[in-house]
């Protein structure tokens, strides 16, 4: 396996895709790490946005300090993560922040990527939005073209790994 | 067996059995390849094998309640449609064994349920306290997914273990995932 890609939000239970990723599958190569800005904040009305309005949306955000937070929430998130994931520089990890729709975005950057997998948690929505919506990792799965590991939530309770941090066991 | 990425140490016995559930489908080729591409080698190997005593039938869902599953059970049906329903779960559970075993050692267990295959597959999961569900995507026609949902949904909506969804994407694409392992095998 060459490529994986793990999708992470600032959410809690996004943490469970790294117990799985180290404890599930096999080493890849490269491990691309996405994140998904919410330009909209907590509005449900994303999925209803065409192409045009959501350029419009980037337009007007461009350059506002609600957007410099998001910029820095991104790198907050992905270099958390990038250090959970790199095993002390052992395994290669490319960081990707988008905005849009995520289970599109997350589709675009597999394909653009070439990955092999999709490690994703099952959060990410509110019970309303996933009630409107339905949830990020069911559209994947339904979506995507290689295979989708979701991670669970009570995963994280389980194998504990903020406790012992498996990079440093080596 | 491993890619050429770093080991990562299992921690102690975390990755312990994984759940794969097969059926006759071409979406079963993708959950052995997808096993052997792409999971971390467990200790034990648990494969469900959901049969439908209903046949092509679209009522499962209904028959939710105990008392349906028992009523359909207990249908004076011909028995030698039975066996051939055993026949055919006993083949197919016989060659995922197989396949499994080739790829490395590790002990395999396999169950022949019947019901509804959502409920069963989250059963089993329960009994045998697996660390990892893997299954394919279509494990029912378009028509029946829309009736009555799909059972990777189902079961991805419901289990409180991570889910590997793999993907069938026609024949020659299991296959291909299927090369892809080797070479990383090799």
């Amino acid at each position: 396996m060459k490529k994986v890609l793990i999708a992470v939000d600032e959410t809690e239970g996004s943490k469970s895709v790294l117990s799985v990723f180290h404890n599930m599958v096999r080493p890849p190569e490269t491990v691309v790490l996405v994140h998904v800005q919410r330009l909209e904040g907590k509005s449900m009305m994303i999925d209803m946005l065409g192409e045009a309005e959501m350029s419009t949306l980037r337009e007007s955000l461009r350059g506002t300090e609600h957007k410099e937070a998001l910029d820095r929430q991104s790198q907050k998130i992905l270099s958390y993560y990038k250090k959970e994931i790199d095993n002390g520089g052992l395994v290669s990890v490319k960081s990707v922040v988008r905005d849009g729709v995520p289970s599109e975005e997350i589709m675009k950057v597999a394909q653009e990527e070439g990955v092999d997998l999709i490690i994703t948690g099952c959060g990410g929505k509110t019970v309303m939005q996933r009630l409107v919506s339905g949830c990020v990792s069911s559209d994947l799965e339904r979506k995507a073209p290689v295979p989708v590991l979701v991670a669970k939530e009570a995963c994280e309770e389980k194998h504990a790994w903020g406790v012992a941090p498996i990079g440093a066991k080596i | 067996m491993s890619g050429p990425g770093i080991e990562i140490r299992k921690k102690g016995g975390e990755m312990g059995k994984i759940l794969m559930a097969v059926d006759g489908t071409a979406g079963s080729t993708s959950v052995l390849s997808v096993y052997r591409t792409m999971a971390r080698e467990p200790d034990s190997v648990i494969l469900v094998y959901v049969q439908r005593p209903e046949g092509k039938s679209m009522t499962t869902g209904d028959l939710r309640e105990a008392a349906g599953q028992k009523a359909l059970r207990n249908l004076p049906h011909d028995p030698e449609r039975k066996e051939v329903l055993d026949r055919k779960a006993e083949k197919i559970l016989d060659f995922c064994r197989q396949e499994i075993e080739s790829i490395g050692p590790v002990n395999v267990k396999a169950l022949v349920r019947d019901g509804v295959p959502s409920e069963e597959i989250l059963k089993a999961a329960r009994e045998e306290a697996v660390d990892l569900i893997i299954m394919g995507r279509s494990g029912k026609s378009a028509l029946q997914r829309l009736v009555a949902g799909c059972v990777t949904k189902e079961v991805e909506q419901a289990a409180t273990v991570p889910v590997l969804v793999a993907k069938t994407g026609g024949r020659e694409k299991s296959i291909t995932y299927g090369l892809r392992g080797e070479s990383y095998a090799a």
